[in-house]
């Protein structure tokens, strides 16, 4: 008389735990990795700040590696 | 004769996207991870001669920001991530993306890892290192890496799968068995 909704629930977590329910691990590893993706991607792909083209232009003015070579 | 510098420059703003999400996941989203790329990207451009030319400038450039996060801002981590709210803030206005674990929760289950986990998660599994590049932007050996990576995959899998759990609605029946519990007990008690 085992109730099917508990039978569901132990699976899922045993799969979480143990390990032997080898599907529902991997789609929740593969779940893992594309959530990690997308909040990581969120940041990726936003417009970079003006502020470091600008830096970078200061940078290699100040202290170029080849001018500082050239110089020496 | 700008060429070797114009190719460095061009690679450092390859690398910006990254670091700044590299630096987010360390200090929230905001100006103080700019702040850390900026830092970064600084002293890059002031140690150009202990880069290795031929190896991996983004490896390079987030060791390079990773060891200015822990001199500088580890002490007020906790506090820069109450005031920046890190990933979740902007996250709560995406709507639920993946069924019902959306971004915000596993955001928080993220936040729950030790950092240094989380970190090697991140590495591995969202900036696309290598575990031999990851070992080297860390300090530490490989085999570490492997592990640190594979206690947040299990630490999250656990984490996230309870929260699927519950929505199996395993809460139902219980409510179930007692709102028949309550009822049987009203009517017994009118009955007697």
């Amino acid at each position: 008389m085992s109730d099917p909704g508990s039978t569901l629930h132990e699976a899922v977590n045993a799969a979480g735990r143990f390990g032997p329910g080898r599907e529902l691990d991997t789609e929740i590893h593969s779940r893992i990795g594309s959530q990690l993706k997308a909040l990581y991607n969120d940041v990726v792909e936003q417009p970079v700040p003006d502020r470091f083209a600008e830096l970078l232009r200061r940078l290699e003015a100040q202290s170029s590696p080849d001018s500082a070579r050239e110089n020496s | 004769m700008g060429d070797v510098s114009d190719t460095l420059r061009a690679e450092f703003i390859a690398c910006i996207p990254s670091l700044r999400a590299f630096a987010a996941s360390l200090v929230g989203v905001g100006d103080r991870a700019d702040d850390l790329v900026q830092e970064a990207l600084m002293k890059g451009w002031g140690n150009l001669d202990s880069f290795t030319e031929g190896t991996n400038v983004r490896a390079w450039l987030f060791t390079i920001l990773r060891n200015a996060f822990y001199s500088n801002y580890r002490k007020t981590k906790r506090e820069v991530q109450d005031v920046d709210g890190t990933y979740s803030s902007k996250l709560a206005e995406h709507p639920q993306q993946d069924g019902h674990l959306d971004l915000a929760d596993f955001r928080r289950a993220l936040d729950t890892l030790p950092s240094d986990q989380r970190e090697a998660l991140i590495l591995i599994g969202a900036s696309g290192f290598s575990y031999i590049e990851a070992a080297e932007i860390c300090g530490c050996a490989v085999g570490t890496v492997k592990s640190r990576v594979n206690r947040a995959r299990a630490r999250l899998a656990e984490l996230l799968t309870v929260e699927s759990a519950d929505d199996f609605g395993p809460d139902e029946s219980v409510q179930a068995i007692l709102s028949v519990t309550t009822t049987t007990a009203v009517k017994s008690r009118a009955m007697g």
